[in-house]
Parts: structure tokens; C-alpha cells; sequence
């Protein structure tokens, strides 16, 4: 008996070799370290040149102008409800054990996700936003007879500050400045080996930095009843950051975004493209997305897509309240395989 | 749980923003009749008003329905206690949305109000209506300054106050957040002010 349990190790670790990085190649698409708000996400980050964004900040700081009135709101975020969220906070706050991860695992092999808690000012100036908590939480379990669990969990803290200014006849350029720290788990944890390994789990790891996103745009004009084309381009994440981690890109890199609004009888249509190269040596199909949303009275219709991800949703806002159930479902390609993960995301928003 | 009830508890204090509901709308463009107001000028706003009134409140009257039906939809089939909570704030709002869209429509602003019953009024001509309108605008402007200062003040104490509870927090993130609170409510009175 001991000598099989010996041999089943010895297959076990000797096959653990040859599947190294098996679940952690890379992130899923859905895994966005920057805070995105309801709307941003639902239209899969499509957002660089989009005004129809009521629950949050711009994308660009340039887009700022285009704000008619100051407002202040909170705003929560919750995708798959709050068992989720209380698993991604007990990963990244508490010793996790190994019954408690293989607990996780027991009903699916697959966990996703999110929440958030903001607080934002918006006027056609100036922009701020205080995130006391923005958490991710994705995780999968392969191969059930040798299981290998990969972890990605973080929590971003981040106060933003944004302003912007139309410095020619339909140029308008802006920047945020953005201060963050977030802490995170990135873990390929292969259960076999845990037999012979009593240590921490999951290590957390802790990044701060600061950065501008300096970004213009041109507008087409101005005009209320006509159709308008916006073009925005910009570099994200200039500035510093206290470490470098290969799964969360802290490089500087160049963003471009264009958007399309199209009034329709009683509503208002929005299209846009964004390009947001993953690697500074080829753009490929999967650093594009396309976002689209049509707005009736309140009512929001949301729609993104890129190579990766699809997400549909809707919003609605009366007054000062603004709610939003979205729907989106996402590939996570690792190694030769590739893992399928869908969410609920469910939005409240009240303005002050 | 605790530290987000208190969040919300505190925040409560922050209120009388009073802003629009729509941040992207271009509003009808009343620089003709803040430069000069006459009767005409009056007229031509208040006609453009309503027609952007009705548009608006009819697509208030089909998004309510929608986000009414959808709310009963979603209600039913969610098990997620968030999502719930959301699809029944979702039924209200699709009825009061309903509601709004059919005032909107149907009743308008107050302008609207004093339009109508000036237009009605056949003995009236056209100097008197300008001067009307004229003592309007002129008391509206003086409101307005009136407001803006209570506002000013307004944030000002607000301001006072999330600083004063700042710094009795002894949760990390609670600080953080009622700082923030405080410096937008500085920025509010800052902006109030002039």
C-alpha cells in the first residue's frame, strides 16, 4: 500500500513537470487589474471615446468636457453574488487552508468574481474618485485526478484625480493621475504536492504606484442632433510603480479609441473600437474591442465583444438611482486548453 | 458589513447636491434669452422645451415599462440576493420612471406653466409681456444667487462635518473615505462661492 502511494507521488510529481505554468499562462481577459465601472465592462472596455458612461469617470480625462453638470454618487458593484465576494476577501486577507481551498473547489471548478465600493465626482473640469475596495477574484481547477488550482485574487485601493481642458476648436486633452495599492495572489498550486508542503498556501504579494494617463481627443462638432465621431488617443500607466509583476502589466503603453453617437428617433446610439496593445512588439486580434449601447429615456442597452470576452447588459437611472444587471462570458486560454467563465454582475448607484 | 452600513449611514449626511439626472444631454440653449429676455425669446425656448419634453418623456414611458417587466422577469429567476435586490428597486424605479415620463411630457417645468398662462391671456400685448418676463428672469436670477450661497454654506459645514468624522474613525478605509467626502464638499463650496 505505502509502495503505491510512493509510486502515485513519484507519477504525480514527475507529470507535474511537464505541465509547469498548465493553469497560470496567462490572466483571464476578465481580470482587470485598472477599476472599469458597470457601464465600461458591460461594453467589454470599450470606452476610450464613449460618452454614454453615467456610472463613473471617463476612460480618457479628455472626455471630461462633455460633462453638463457636476455630480457626486457611490456606487457598488457585485459579480456572482456575495458568497463570491466574501471567498476573494478571505483568499486575500486570511491564512487559507488547504481543506478550505479544496472546499472552494468542491461544487465547481471554476471561480469568478468581483465587487466594489466607489465614491466619484464629475464635472466637465475636474474629476475625482476614492475606491476603498475593487476586488477580483479568478480561479480553476484542471485535471481532477492530478488537480492543479490556479489563483488570481487582488484588491485595488485607488484615489483618482482627473482634469481636462479644450485647448483648440474640438481638441480637448486631459490626464488622470492615479495612486494605487493593491494586494494579490497569483498562485499555481499543484494539491498533490501539498501533502509534503505545510507552508502558506497562497503568498500575497503588495504593489503601489502612481501614474498619469495623459490622453486628446478630437470631436467632429458638437451639435446635439447630429451624429458626431470622436477620435482619443493616449498612453496609460506613466509614472512608477514599488514592483513589477508579469501578470499585471504596469508598462506604459499606447491606447487609441474611436466612438460613433448617432441620435435614433427617441434614443441616442453609441459605438466605438478601442486598441489596447497587451505587448509592445505585435498588436494581434485580441487587443481590440468593440462596444455598443443605446439609450431610451433611462433605459441602457449595453453590448461588448473582443476575441476573448462577451458581455450584454443593461442599466437603468431615474434621478439620482442607477441600477445595472449584466451578463458576460469569457474564454481563458491556458497552455493548450482553454476555460470558459461566465459572471452576473449586479450594480447600485446613488447620486447626493 | 459593519464598516459598509456606517459608510452609508455617514454618507447620508452628504445630500442637497440636487444635480440633474442626466450628465450627457445638451440642454436647450438659452443663451439668446439669458442675454436678452424678451417674450420671443421666451417663446422660441419654451417651444423647443416641449418638444424635447414629449420626446423625453416617452422614452421615460417605454423605458419604465421595459425596466418594470424586466424587473419582474429577472426577479423570478435570480437566486443571487444582490441581483434580487436590484430587479425589485428595478419594478419601482420602471413605475416611477412611468410616472416622470408622463409629467414630463404632459406637465413640463414651471416655465412651461408661466408660458401657457401668459399665452392665454389674449389682453395682454406684447411690451407687457416682455416686462413680465423681464421681472421674471431678473427675481430667477437673484434665487439662484440666494441658492448658490446656501449651497456654499451648506458644503461648507458638510465639509466640516466628514473632516470632524475622519478624524474620530479608527477604521483605515472609513478615514480615507470621509476625507475624500470632505475635500469634494470643499471643492462644491469652492465652486458655489463664486
Amino acid at each position: 500500500m505505502t509502495i503505491t502511494r510512493v509510486v502515485c507521488f513519484l507519477v504525480a510529481l514527475w507529470s507535474s513537470f511537464g505541465q509547469a505554468s498548465y493553469v497560470l499562462d496567462e490572466l483571464p481577459t476578465a481580470f482587470v487589474p485598472n477599476s472599469q465601472s458597470f457601464a465600461v465592462r458591460t461594453m467589454g472596455g470599450s470606452c476610450l471615446a464613449m460618452l454614454s458612461i453615467q456610472d463613473g469617470v471617463p476612460c480618457a480625462a479628455s472626455l471630461l468636457p462633455v460633462i453638463r453638470s457636476p455630480r457626486f454618487f457611490a456606487t457598488g458593484q457585485i459579480g456572482n453574488g456575495f458568497e463570491a465576494a466574501k471567498t476573494t476577501n478571505d483568499i486575500l486577507y486570511k491564512p487559507i487552508s488547504k481543506t478550505e481551498l479544496e472546499n472552494l473547489f468542491s461544487q465547481k471548478n471554476q471561480l469568478q468574481a468581483d465587487g466594489s465600493l466607489k465614491f466619484t465626482f464629475v464635472s466637465s473640469a475636474f474629476a475625482a474618485e476614492f475606491a476603498p475596495y475593487q476586488a477580483h477574484l479568478n480561479g480553476v481547477l484542471r485535471n481532477a485526478s492530478y488537480p492543479v488550482i490556479g489563483l488570481h485574487a487582488l484588491n485595488e485601493k485607488r484615489l483618482l484625480f482627473s482634469g481636462a481642458k479644450e485647448v483648440w476648436e474640438n481638441v480637448t486633452v486631459g490626464s488622470h493621475l492615479r495612486l494605487f495599492q493593491r494586494r494579490y495572489v497569483h498562485e499555481e498550486i499543484q494539491m498533490f504536492q501539498m501533502v509534503t508542503n505545510s507552508g502558506a498556501i497562497v503568498r500575497t504579494r503588495e504593489q503601489s504606484g502612481v501614474f498619469f494617463d495623459p490622453s486628446v481627443t478630437w470631436w467632429s462638432g458638437q451639435s446635439d442632433n447630429d451624429h458626431q465621431t470622436r477620435l482619443t488617443v493616449g498612453i496609460e500607466n506613466l509614472g512608477w510603480v514599488s514592483r513589477t509583476d508579469a501578470y499585471l502589466s504596469t508598462a506604459s503603453q499606447w491606447v487609441a479609441g474611436w466612438g460613433y453617437s448617432l441620435p435614433l428617433g427617441l434614443g441616442l446610439l453609441e459605438a466605438g473600437i478601442d486598441a489596447r496593445p497587451r505587448r509592445a512588439q505585435a498588436i494581434d486580434a485580441r487587443d481590440f474591442v468593440l462596444g455598443t449601447n443605446y439609450r431610451l429615456g433611462g433605459l441602457q442597452f449595453l453590448a461588448g465583444i473582443n476575441q476573448d470576452t462577451l458581455n450584454g447588459g443593461v442599466s437603468f437611472a431615474l434621478k439620482q438611482i442607477n441600477l445595472g444587471v449584466s451578463y458576460y462570458t469569457t474564454r481563458w486560454p491556458s497552455g493548450d486548453s482553454e476555460a470558459y467563465q461566465q459572471s452576473l454582475r449586479t450594480q447600485f448607484s446613488v447620486g447626493f | 458589513m459593519r464598516f459598509f452600513t456606517f459608510l452609508f449611514l455617514s454618507l447620508l449626511n452628504v445630500d442637497v447636491w440636487g444635480l440633474p439626472r442626466e450628465l450627457y444631454v445638451n440642454p436647450v440653449p438659452r443663451s439668446e434669452l439669458d442675454a436678452k429676455p424678451t417674450w420671443d425669446n421666451f417663446q422660441k425656448v419654451i417651444i423647443e422645451q416641449k418638444k424635447r419634453n414629449e420626446q423625453e418623456g416617452l422614452a421615460y414611458v417605454i423605458s419604465g415599462g421595459i425596466a418594470f417587466v424586466g424587473g419582474i422577469v429577472g426577479y423570478q429567476r435570480s437566486n443571487d440576493l444582490f441581483a434580487k435586490g436590484a430587479y425589485a428597486l428595478s419594478q419601482s424605479l420602471g413605475v416611477a420612471a412611468v410616472g416622470y415620463g408622463a409629467h414630463e411630457s404632459l406637465i413640463g417645468s414651471q416655465e412651461r406653466l408661466i408660458y401657457d398662462t401668459l399665452n392665454a391671456d389674449h389682453f395682454l400685448n406684447p411690451a407687457q409681456r416682455d416686462q413680465f418676463v423681464k421681472i421674471y428672469f431678473d427675481l430667477e436670477a437673484k434665487k439662484n444667487r440666494e441658492t448658490q450661497r446656501i449651497a456654499a454654506l451648506t458644503h461648507g459645514l458638510l465639509a466640516g462635518l466628514n473632516l470632524y468624522n475622519g478624524v474620530q474613525a479608527t477604521h483605515e478605509d472609513l478615514r480615507s473615505t470621509l476625507y475624500f467626502i470632505a475635500v469634494i464638499n470643499v471643492i462644491a463650496c469652492v465652486t458655489y462661492s463664486f
